[in-house]
């Protein structure tokens, strides 16, 4: 607990005694709430006792309850969450998510067919446009992946009429319908930060159930800077029970020099879980040094200007 | 293998950070290029408007005063503000006195008029439920926040400085996030609450702690093995994780704590800070940091910043330190927490 904070608690307490505070709610409820007693904060106040955090925080959002305080004073004693954060995600939210963005959207790079992209490139004359038009030929003479097809069978999965499974059948622990046949050390994937890369990944259906209309979900946002690029979205091919499908994953490595996961469930056509577990691949781009960046020229070795 | 040209990062202010990661995942989306297309800026506002109905149900006139002036309540975008915003024009913020007379600006051709957006949560919030960015953006404000609060005071510091506490009570400050700790977790914080006395202990003696051209810090990511970044978590999951980095400077590393950016217990929880071992120039330095993921389904990423018990950070021109990203899915995506097996 910093004076500060002391400083801000002696304010709002001001003109209020103790006892008016704790006689407003009984000292059960301080108590189940987690806030200290009067005494506590007497003892506080006369530097004889301090708060944890934690009761900070319960005091400070007890006393916004109240209201009358002013923010500043409260902020000062603790500050509130500067945002809130969203709804909960749900198979509903994450369907109407990704079919606004499949059907409303150009699309997105990765999207687009490779010698679209190689042609948009080549007009900006973005500074790396030479090395990614070599590796876009090189991986598209060894994959065949046409990205606009895979954009339009997510759109086409998202609009299909599906039912969430009832309750009996969804998926638990003890239920294992999905094997990945990709040798474990081609999961693994060492890359130059920014590289393009493709994840080459064959299933085997070892359930009882065709696959039908499924899709790979990316948990996790589709990129960051420490994160690889890489589709929230990719259909799976139909499958029936005891077969194997292949399937590809773009991507683009990450910018910071780290090891990354990318992880994948398998979801029905309303973005609801339809088998247990996760496909999990890993960028690995430390083969460059991080490091911090220098002072400004103002800076002196005996301290600031 | 493919080899790029790269440069060195570059230091940026706190909020181009934030906007620029925005500007990232909407492309990433199908926002096309750096120019903001009409189809995008639907997908946004249906976003502002799914979050906010009640606000944008509101007849103009009847809104609070502050949105006719500062818009700091939602309201639908236009590409018009949203170019400006994420390019970093939309508002310019006052430049910290230390950068101002540092001539960072003159050596590098930065504009001084464009220098960052005033970025609003609301939007924050939309972008990311938009652009599906399973609530990263919201944590990236949250960290942008505490940051932009550090760099306004001259020299660049904390603005939580070290608190007080009881003499012989390390453990119970550093523990206070971490209700009922692992075995694990409960080893290491004990272990840093002894580290912790004994600073404090040496603090004072007349070592200067200020920031300095021969300082510098490398890292390989050699301690990622063991949690990646995106590892998915399950809430409340307590871990620990690796840092090694490098004296790559001149000076020796003594009395230095890696600080946590933002509130140490909202998102992943850490303690407020854990010690840099003392480190000869050209060493090497392990750090252990005990994380508590959140309740809450999310992607989270802390930031540690290197910096001395008077609170001054070491590089105090760089906007990230030691990081780590850690995903918790929603609760009906993790049936069966474990990868899928290999088959033949």
């Amino acid at each position: 607990m910093s004076e500060q904070q002391r400083a801000a608690l002696a304010r709002i307490l001001n003109g209020r005694s103790l006892r008016e505070f704790e006689g407003t709610y009984p000292r059960e409820r301080l108590a189940r709430k987690g806030l200290p007693s009067r005494q506590r904060l007497s003892a506080v106040l006369n530097r004889n006792a301090v708060l944890s955090r934690a009761e900070v925080a319960a005091l400070a959002a007890h006393l916004r309850s109240l209201k009358g305080h002013a923010e500043r004073d409260l902020a000062d004693l603790y500050p509130p969450d500067p945002i809130d954060p969203l709804p909960v995600s749900t198979p509903a939210r994450r369907h109407r998510q990704f079919l606004r963005l499949t059907t409303r959207l150009p699309g997105s790079r990765w999207w687009k067919r490779a010698d679209q992209l190689i042609e948009s490139m080549a007009d900006t004359k973005y500074l790396h446009a030479p090395e990614w038009e070599r590796q876009f030929h090189r991986l598209s003479a060894r994959f065949p992946v046409d990205q606009q097809r895979l954009r339009a069978e997510v759109e086409r999965i998202l609009t299909t009429e599906g039912t969430v499974s009832p309750e009996d059948e969804r998926p638990t622990d003890s239920s294992g319908p999905v094997a990945v046949l990709t040798a474990p050390e081609d999961l693994l994937r060492p890359c130059d930060r920014g590289e393009l890369f493709v994840f080459e990944i064959t299933l085997r259906n070892t359930g009882p159930s065709a696959w039908a209309g499924r899709m790979l979900l990316r948990l996790g946002p589709p990129v960051t800077s420490n994160l690889p690029f890489a589709p929230s979205l990719l259909p799976v091919p139909d499958t029936a029970p005891g077969q194997t499908c292949t399937l590809l994953i773009p991507g683009r490595a990450q910018w910071f020099a780290g090891l990354a996961v990318i992880s994948y469930v398998m979801v029905a056509p309303d973005c609801s879980l339809v088998a247990p577990g996760h496909l999990r691949c890993q960028v690995d781009t430390r083969n460059v040094d991080r490091f911090a960046a220098p002072l400004p020229p103002g800076y002196r070795p005996d301290g600031p200007p | 293998m493919a080899r790029f040209r790269h440069r060195a990062p570059q230091p940026a202010v706190v909020t181009r950070a934030l906007t620029e990661a925005m500007r990232q995942l909407r492309m990433a989306n199908g926002g096309g290029t750096s120019a903001v297309s009409d189809p995008t800026i639907d997908v946004l506002n249906e976003a502002i408007q799914e979050l906010y109905p009640s606000t944008l149900a509101e007849p103009p006139q009847r809104r609070p005063r502050a949105s006719r002036g500062n818009r700091s309540t939602p309201h639908l975008v236009t590409a018009d503000y949203i170019r400006s915003l994420e390019h970093g024009r939309s508002a310019t913020l006052p430049l910290p006195a230390w950068l101002r007379a540092s001539g960072y600006l003159l050596t590098t051709g930065a504009d001084p008029g464009g220098f960052g957006s005033s970025v609003p949560p609301w939007l924050v919030r939309s972008y990311d439920l938009a652009f599906a960015a399973d609530g990263f953006l919201i944590d990236m404000y949250r960290w942008a926040s505490a940051l932009l609060a550090d760099h306004q005071h001259d020299p660049p510091r904390m603005s939580r400085h070290l608190p007080e506490y009881a003499a012989g009570a390390e453990y119970e400050y550093l523990s206070e996030n971490f209700t009922d700790p692992s075995d694990e977790v409960d080893g290491l914080l004990r272990k840093q609450a002894v580290t912790l006395r004994a600073r404090l202990a040496a603090s004072g003696n007349g070592r200067v702690w200020l920031p300095s051209h021969e300082d510098g810090s490398r890292t390989r990511g050699e301690g990622e093995d063991l949690v990646p970044d995106g590892t998915l978590v399950r809430p409340g999951q307590d871990l620990l994780y690796h840092w090694v980095l490098y004296n790559a400077g001149e000076l020796d590393w003594r009395d230095r704590f890696l600080f946590r950016v933002g509130d140490t217990g909202s998102g992943i929880r850490t303690p407020p800070f854990v010690p840099v071992p003392d480190t000869a120039p050209g060493g090497r330095a392990d750090i252990w940091c005990p994380l508590r993921a959140p309740d809450r389904p999310g992607t989270y990423r802390i930031c540690m910043k290197m910096g001395w018990p008077n609170g001054v950070y070491c590089f105090p021109r760089t906007l990230l330190g030691a990081m780590a990203i850690l995903i918790v899915p929603p609760a009906d995506l993790t049936v069966g927490h474990q990868p899928w097996g290999h088959g033949e």
